[in-house]
Parts: C-alpha cells; structure tokens; sequence
C-alpha cells in the first residue's frame, strides 16, 4: 500500500507555490499521477504530503498567442488530442499526444507531468525538442523561460528546483512551409524509440530543419550535424540522402542495451524511423 | 496505541447515489469503491494502469481506477460497470456483449464494457477503426478480442439516430 500522507488542494497558483515552499522536501505535487501513483503504490517513492495541481487554474487551458501555442502543465494529453484548437493550429501536436500510452493514460496524464518526470521513454518530450518548444517554470522567486533542450538533464532529472512548478508549455506556430512527422515504435506502451522532424520550405528548398531522437539515451537529443547537411537542399536531393540521414542518425547516439532492446535493435529503429519521418516530410508536398 | 494516519472526507458520486465517506488520501479509487462500497464488478488485475480490467469512468472519461486515487473523484460523477445497468435493465453494450459471445472468463468484461461506454459517450458513430484505437489499452486473454469489437461496432450499427460514421 502507498505510504501514508496528507492530500492538499490549493486553488490557485500562489498557494500551491507557498505550500511548496511551507513543506520543503516533504511534499510532491501531481497532476494526473500515472506516474507517481504507480512508484508510490510499489513503494519506490513516497512522501509525507501530496499536493494536487488540478485545481489551479492558471495551469489549464490551451490557447494561441502572439504566433506561440501555450499549453498549461496541468492539461491531458487527451485534452490535447481533442482540442480544436491544436488541430486547427499544430495538428502534429493532437496526433503525437494520440499516441501516448493508452486511453486511460491520456485522459489522466498531463503535458506537464510527463515532462517533469523526465521518463527517458517520452513522446511530448522528443516532439517539443524538435519544434523549439520552451516551458515557463514558476517558483518562490518569480517566472523563467527554459528551452526544453535545457529542460531535460538525464533520465528522471530537470532543472526544476524543489519549490518550481512547470506553468505551461509554448510551442512556436509555423506557417504552411512547415510540416512536422513524429514517428514512434512500442510493443508495449512506453515508446521503445521515436523520432520528430521538423522542416520548413522555400522555393523547393530546405530552409530550416529540426530533427529529433528519443527514448533510446537518456535524454532526447538533436542531430545537429545533420540538420545543417541538409539545409540548401532539395525535397529530392533529401530523399536521396535518406539512407545516409538514417545511418548518421543513428550513429550519433551513445546507445546502450536494456530491458527495451539490444544496441542492434534500437540502431535499426532509429533508422527505420528516421527513414519513415523523413518520408513523411519530404515525400509528399 | 495504533498510529493516528491522515483521513480526509471524500464526497463522491458513484452511479448517481452519494457517498459520504472519511478515507485515508492514499486508498486508491479501485479499493474505495471495492471494499467501502461494496462494487466489486471493477476488476484489480495488472495493478499497473496497462491491462484496462479496473476501467471507470469519471466525468465519463476512462480512468484505470487502480491507480487513481480515491480523492481525484472529489466532487465528481464515478460510472462502473454497476451503474451501466438502468431499472434492472442491461446497457446495450452489455447486451451485445453477451449476443457476442464476447467474454470467457469474464474478468476483463467489465473494464472492456465500461472503456467502450466511454467512447460512445465521446464520439457518436466511431468507426472499427477509432474502436480499435480506443479499446488498444484493454488486454483480454481468452477472447482474441474479434467478438468483442464485433459487439461494440453491434451497438454502434445499431443506433440509426446518429450521425454518419466518423472520428
């Protein structure tokens, strides 16, 4: 059974913030709990009070600002899924958070927790690395704007402070000259490899390129090498390249074999998805 | 003298009767409504949110009720497999269930039954498609699940008053 502890449920943003700063080291805070929950109920965690984020306002809702897409920590996954909004403005953003987990994982789990938990298996966090997405963190001392290439720092580790909670996810709005693939492989829930790309066009030609791994190192990471060979260059010229932007992006990572998969076998997924987030991209107008 | 642990007063709708209940914050939705409430068609098997045999809904939304806790339905509407029957009467997902032949051992029936309520409740005509998708986080071990998607696409099909097939 979960250690014993006392539930609070501030109401707003600065309550929650005071009742971090009151209980220290002794209390953690939850969204949806698919994580924490579940190391609690397993006894790998546990705490002497829990303080439940739900119904602080200020970390709900998804809106458009100033060409930027803002996310509260606090809003699910299937929330994500079904927002009109995200459809209409970012729909890679609604088909990468369909994927997560299962049904019942997405309509619990937030944006915000997933990221905190720094889970090295993540989809959010490989998507939002390759789109430039920043995360506002909020504390004791006020607000700051961290890139999500900051964010993460190794496998369950941020640079959250103990008394900082994630406000909300931005996530910069592109124009029709941009697509964006997220390609993921799982036998069970929990992403075993995935890849986001990003590409924006002009003139036939790639202008900018972000290209994203994840899941297989602890942290997801950029290949920035082959993001500049390829900027100048054609759809065709791309696609050419395609064996050898696979090969590379799969050589750039120190992998290492676990409970998901020998080296081999994450290598060859990185490739394969590579591949297929490249096509994706490239193959169709 | 035994240890004093934190309680907290839970007020929580279940199948639209009140409960007013004084639990410890860390009981779990799934033990509150097995073991304070008597409602023991919701199913613990995996303990771990991956099979879907412990699937409630709350506000109609699926949740894996095991790893829930009690005091996220604060103030909200719990719908289990119980609250599916109407005046003695069997929800058309049950009936079809069983028109299906779409469970063995049963005890994956429950979670699968109350999953796909939940989708009828969040798209009106979804597509075998959109039902695969939805019910992917339910694991059944007898069925191989043909009967069971065959018994939800029964009660979509059937409901001729909605919209045309869609997402």
């Amino acid at each position: 059974m979960i250690s014993a502890f006392e539930y609070h449920r501030p109401e707003t943003l600065e309550e929650a913030l005071q009742l971090l700063s009151q209980l220290g080291d002794e209390a953690v805070v939850y969204c949806g709990g698919t994580e924490l929950i579940q190391i609690a109920k397993t006894g790998l965690t546990s705490f002497k009070h829990l303080i439940d984020l739900k119904a602080v306002e200020q970390l709900q809702g998804i809106d458009v600002n100033s060409g930027t897409i803002r996310v509260g920590a606090a809003v699910t996954h299937y929330e994500i899924e079904r927002s009109a909004l995200v459809r209409h403005q970012l729909e890679s953003l609604a088909s990468m958070a369909a994927k997560i987990g299962n049904i019942r994982v997405r309509c619990s789990g937030s944006l915000g927790g997933n990221l905190a938990f720094a889970d090295p298996h993540s989809d959010p966090a490989v998507y939002l690395l390759a789109t430039d997405a920043t995360l506002v963190i909020v504390g004791a001392t006020g607000e700051r704007a961290v890139s999500v290439a900051n964010f993460c720092k190794g496998a369950y580790e941020t640079v959250l402070d103990h008394d900082e909670l994630i406000l909300e996810v931005r996530i910069p709005l592109q124009d029709n000259r941009t697509s964006i693939a997220h390609q993921r492989f799982t036998v069970t829930e929990r992403p075993i490899a995935n890849v986001a790309c990003r590409a924006t066009m002009g003139e036939g030609l790639v202008l900018d390129l972000g290209l994203a791994v994840g899941s297989v190192t602890d942290i997801p990471v950029r290949l920035v090498e082959i993001e500049e060979s390829q900027v100048g260059r054609s759809r065709e010229e791309v696609l050419g390249n395609i064996e050898q932007i696979a090969d590379a992006a799969s050589d750039a990572l120190a992998l290492r074999a676990d409970s998901m998969g020998s080296i081999d076998y994450k290598r060859n997924l990185v490739s394969v998805l590579t591949r297929r987030a490249i096509r994706d991209l490239f193959e169709h107008e | 003298m035994a240890p004093r642990y934190p309680t907290i007063q839970l007020n929580i709708t279940v199948n639209d009767r009140v409960a007013d209940l004084t639990i410890q914050p860390r009981e779990t939705l799934a033990y509150v409504l097995r073991h304070r409430l008597g409602l023991t068609g919701t199913k613990v098997s995996c303990d771990a949110q991956i099979c879907g045999a412990c699937t409630v809904m709350v506000d109609g939304l699926p949740v894996s009720a095991c790893t829930t806790l009690a005091v996220d339905a604060l103030n909200k509407q719990v719908t289990t497999i119980e609250g599916l029957v109407t005046n003695g009467e069997l929800h058309p997902l049950q009936e079809a269930f069983l028109e299906h032949s779409a469970f063995q051992c049963g005890f994956c029936t429950p979670g699968f039954i109350v999953s796909a309520a939940a989708l009828l409740g969040q798209v009106a005509r979804p597509s075998r498609e959109a039902i695969l998708e939805w019910l992917d986080g339910n694991i059944c071990r007898c069925t191989g699940y043909e009967s069971i998607v065959a018994a939800v696409l029964s009660v979509v099909d059937d409901d001729q008053s909605a919209e045309p097939i869609g997402q």
